[in-house]
């Protein structure tokens, strides 16, 4: 059996949602909330609680302005989230390659 | 969390990336747009410059063009701002090339014609060189062999023009100016219809 | 079985490895460290200096374009030989350096251009080549500036445009004085502080 440890899984980025969001914004410079729900095919309600959640674990930041008077919400990838989600690719390449 | 369960995570999380990163293209018409108008001017100062009729009003010409050109891709720009929901950083680099581009060809207009430092004709060469590190540039950002195509193409042109100045210069820029603009629409095409 | 399962992970490992260079693409790190900019500076200078003597001392154009001909082309094959060297010995290759490679590389063959398709057909004269490599290196500039992240590298740019600006409208022997006094200041010092910039921040980096 494998020596494998659970606790060494970012639980922030492990989930479905999370993770897609992370992949999504590790490809761009920055993106609209309505791009990401595109991308990931998920509701609204449901994507602002997994962006809540990575901003509160400093993995995102976000900015919110107005474009011809339409509110409108971007999100970026930080260098923690970065440096986090890059962590959970080689996690699960080692897993892989066990 | 086992083998096949990593597995599956991977495939999902490489698919959606890759779909993100095909948002790296720039869907903006600005490109097309100068191209288009550009090459239509340029064909149409090449008549001119043959049969000899209006020439005299080539200046007026490229003034009209270059400030209606200048109003309406304010004016693309900002219709397109709305509808950009991604923001990428080869995006942003198309972009610079695009402006550089754009003032290294008025400055070469300039020193051609208020500063005297060469013939008229010779801006076709200078145009065509800078066009040729623009697109070379491209091939890069959008790892497509037709832009290094281009770019060989705009570079062999130019030296060609160097030597050989004249009317004829300005149809071979028309008709690079057009493959400019279309070309990049096609792969693009070709682009969205593979996602 | 065990083929599948072998196919299985072996598609995996590929699939990793898209997403590592998509990551890597997607990474902002600084990949000049000025070497380039301080070397070609440098360079460029010393032979400006050397052309201004030749005239100066009534040496022929043909000496002087000479001069030209073998020392660009040979700073280039050196420059060459190093980047190779230091290829090597890096452990990943970014897409903003192949952009850096790919926008150098294309400035150095419009200034290849200028410098001799544009002399030798005699569509300009030669004191004309200044203002004009002026202009593509502003533009060189921008774009170094956008791909690197650095504003004040793009914000060159429009040091290199006015200093074509005043080379056009003042031509002369003395051009080349005033473009090699523009390329220590606008080539040669924003290299010495890229080099800087780079060494404080490899300093700061983890081991």
């Amino acid at each position: 059996m494998t020596d494998f440890n659970y606790h060494e899984i970012d639980d922030v980025i492990h989930s479905r949602i999370r993770t897609a969001i992370m992949a999504v914004l590790i490809s761009v410079d920055e993106a609209e909330f309505t791009f990401i729900r595109e991308k990931i095919n998920a509701t609204d309600g449901n994507l602002s609680v997994h962006l809540k959640k990575l901003e509160e674990h400093n993995y995102i930041s976000v900015k919110k302005e107005f474009i011809e008077r339409k509110p409108v919400t971007r999100y970026k990838i930080t260098e923690i989230g970065r440096k986090a989600f890059e962590d959970y690719i080689k996690k699960l390449e080692s897993i892989i390659k066990r | 969390m086992d083998t096949r369960q990593a597995e599956l995570e991977i495939s999902v999380i490489k698919k959606i990336m890759e779909d993100s990163r095909s948002a790296v293209y720039d869907k903006s018409s600005q490109g097309l747009f100068w191209f288009t108008l550009t090459a239509a001017t340029v064909l149409i100062n090449y008549l001119m410059a043959v049969t000899g009729i209006g020439l005299n009003f080539s200046g007026l010409l490229w003034a009209g063009v270059s400030i209606f050109g200048t109003l309406y891709s304010i004016r693309l720009a900002k219709k397109e701002s709305s509808k950009i929901k991604v923001k990428t950083f080869a995006g942003k680099i198309l972009t610079a090339i695009g402006i550089a581009t754009g003032i290294a060809n008025i400055m070469f207009a300039f020193s051609s014609l208020v500063a005297n430092a060469f013939d008229p004709f010779v801006i076709v060469s200078m145009n065509s060189m800078i066009l040729g590190m623009a697109f070379y540039i491209l091939s890069v950002i959008q790892q497509l062999k037709s832009f290094k195509i281009l770019a060989d193409l705009w570079w062999a042109g130019s030296v060609f023009f160097f030597f050989m100045p004249g009317i004829h210069s300005l149809l071979f820029m028309a008709i690079m100016l057009a493959a400019s603009a279309w070309i990049p629409w096609a792969e693009e095409r070709k682009l969205t219809k593979v996602n | 079985m065990n083929e599948l399962n072998t196919n299985i992970t072996t598609k995996a490992e590929k699939e990793i490895s898209v997403i590592k260079q998509i990551m890597e693409d997607s990474r902002k790190a600084v990949v000049e460290n000025g070497w380039h900019y301080i070397y070609w500076g440098s360079i460029v200078t010393a032979a400006i200096i050397v052309n201004y003597l030749m005239v100066i001392y009534s040496i022929s154009m043909y000496a002087q374009g000479m001069l030209w001909f073998f020392s660009m082309p040979a700073a280039a094959i050196v420059e060459g030989i190093i980047e190779r060297k230091r290829e090597k010995r890096e452990k990943v290759k970014t897409f903003a350096g192949k952009l850096i490679n790919s926008l150098w590389t294309g400035a150095g063959v419009c200034m290849f251009i200028l410098g001799f398709a544009g002399t030798v057909s005699g569509a300009y004269s030669a004191n004309m080549i200044f203002p004009l490599i002026s202009i593509v290196l502003g533009s060189a500039y921008l774009i170094s500036g956008v791909i690197q992240q650095v504003k004040w590298l793009s914000a060159i740019s429009v040091f290199w445009w006015g200093g074509a600006v005043v080379l056009l409208l003042m031509p002369g022997m003395h051009s080349m004085l005033i473009f090699a006094g523009m390329l220590v200041c606008f080539q040669i010092l924003p290299g010495v502080f890229l080099y800087v910039k780079s060494k404080r921040e490899l300093a700061t980096q983890p081991a």
